[in-house]
């Protein structure tokens, strides 16, 4: 079963006075496979973070149908999933400890049951143990992006979306992001991320969504999509050439 | 119900944590003991003097809190997207707004009370204990006036800018208190457009002239429990449709 099914997703923005309808999803279909780690890539503006706001409907769709785990995103589909925007912007009013009761209790309500345990385990895989009782206000923007995926991986979900996880961080943020992402494989949670940097999807994904402009260019198995060309790189600007030329 | 329990400890922190509460307070005390010294020089009606100044210290310190806090409190949140981690989560819209409200009210509550015992203890009233229930009354018309005004703005900066939301809130809130006095001008002006205009307004502004009970001699008069009544269902009514249109408006909402 896929963990995450799109079909024939589409959105258009109503555009102003003097502007026009913009087309940004035009029937966006793929599925993710249960346990891999699946990557969305795509030039900057081609889909990928729209589509994630469909997912979660914080954008609402045009037509096209979403299902989590089989079925439509509902409350209970909700406490399966942990999800990281695009740049952060978290209550920075909050320390790193409260920031992540407060996920839990939008989660499981009042009861703090495993809470304890399973916070300081996420703080620890992100490095931020100490600083948990310092408010988000003072924290680097790396830190912000790692207390970001500790909330994402505090409920141990089956499912882990992240809109462009290691955008705009340090080399040691990068590797420390990647070695996360590696244990949540390892725990056989399904991972789906989004990024334009091809090289993270050739490290870390067994199976690639591709979209451009806002149409799907291919969704399967990585290796296949590699077998023809030397490096993803390579096989991504002739897909997108290709589309392009037919545009 | 946990789920905006959680959400409006969260908003009451943020705002208690943040440079605006500070502000608020400051304000509210400089007035308050700028009607203190009124009170003082004046030589008749001292308690009259200070306890109209003090509910108006009162009042507008719930108005500020409920203009400035609300024009901004979703604006803020879908600008900077704040709201997409929360809402990823298993919390519908509609709680999402409900706890930011809830938030806002419980801060408003708190300025408002700590004011209002202030005031308390300035006017001697623990002397007359009868007193009490029309300063209460008073108390908790200001209250509902600013709750309606803040469930107003929120709505407002959905579908405007947070600047204009503060101040279509603001018009709101004169309308609302001049509403008797226009009356008042139409039916002596005999001119139709004006009555039939100020007869749109009663329709589509919160009355608060009816309930602006500060102004009375509350210390020798009470309030007429209908009168009490009239307002609790005519403020509760507002801010049910504020909330209602907020909602409609923030469910169809995308946060690009």
């Amino acid at each position: 079963m896929a963990v995450l099914s799109i079909e024939k997703l589409n959105k258009t923005f109503k555009g102003g006075l003097f502007e026009k309808d913009r087309h940004v999803l035009r029937d966006v279909s793929f599925a993710l496979p249960e346990g891999q780690t699946s990557g969305f890539v795509g030039s900057n503006g081609a889909g990928k973070t729209t589509t994630i706001k469909c997912i979660f409907d914080f954008i609402r769709p045009d037509s096209g149908i979403i299902h989590f785990f089989g079925k439509p995103l509902t409350s209970e589909s909700k406490t399966r999933v942990g999800y990281l925007p695009e740049r952060p912007y978290l209550y920075e009013f909050l320390t790193g400890m409260e920031f992540l009761r407060l996920h839990w209790n939008l989660c499981y309500g009042a009861s703090l049951k495993d809470f304890h345990e399973r916070a300081h385990e996420a703080l620890k895989k992100v490095d931020l143990f100490e600083a948990k009782d310092r408010r988000l206000r003072t924290y680097s923007k790396g830190m912000l992006q790692r207390i970001g995926i500790a909330q994402a991986i505090l409920t141990r979900p089956d499912l882990l979306i992240l809109d462009e996880p290691m955008s705009g961080l340090d080399p040691d943020g990068r590797a420390m992001v990647k070695d996360i992402l590696r244990e949540e494989q390892k725990r056989g949670v399904s991972l789906f991320f989004s990024s334009h940097l091809l090289q993270d999807m050739e490290e870390l994904c067994s199976h690639l969504v591709v979209i451009n402009r806002g149409q799907i260019l291919y969704d399967g198995v990585l290796n296949s999509f590699m077998a023809e060309y030397q490096s993803l790189e390579k096989a991504f600007s002739v897909l997108k050439g290709k589309e392009e030329g037919r545009v | 119900m946990y789920k905006v329990w959680t959400l409006a400890r969260t908003t009451l922190r943020e705002m208690l944590r943040e440079k605006i509460f500070m502000v608020a307070v400051l304000i509210a005390v400089a007035l308050l003991a700028l009607s203190f010294l009124l009170g003082a020089l004046s030589f008749a009606e001292q308690r009259k003097i200070l306890a109209d100044f003090g509910f108006m210290a009162i009042q507008i310190s719930g108005l500020g809190i409920s203009l400035f806090a609300g024009a901004y409190l979703l604006a803020k949140e879908i600008e900077k997207q704040t709201c997409l981690l929360i809402l990823s989560r298993p919390v519908s819209r509609a709680q999402f707004i409900l706890g930011k409200l809830f938030g806002v009210l419980a801060l408003n509550t708190l300025l408002m009370s700590a004011l209002g015992v202030v005031l308390y203890l300035l006017l001697g009233l623990w002397k007359e204990p009868k007193l009490f229930p029309a300063f209460f009354e008073i108390g908790l018309s200001l209250w509902c006036e600013s709750a309606v005004i803040l469930c107003l703005v929120i709505f407002f900066s959905l579908v405007v800018r947070p600047v204009l939301a503060l101040g279509a809130g603001f018009m709101v809130f004169l309308l609302g208190h001049w509403l008797g006095d226009l009356a008042f001008f139409a039916e002596k002006s005999q001119e139709d457009m004006f009555v039939q205009a100020v007869k749109v307004l009663h329709w589509v502004t919160p009355n608060f002239y009816r309930m602006n009970w500060k102004s009375a001699y509350f210390l020798e008069n009470g309030i007429p429990f209908n009168n009490i009544l009239w307002m609790l269902a005519h403020m509760t009514g507002w801010a049910l449709l504020a909330i209602l249109l907020t909602n409609f408006f923030f469910r169809r909402k995308d946060i690009v």
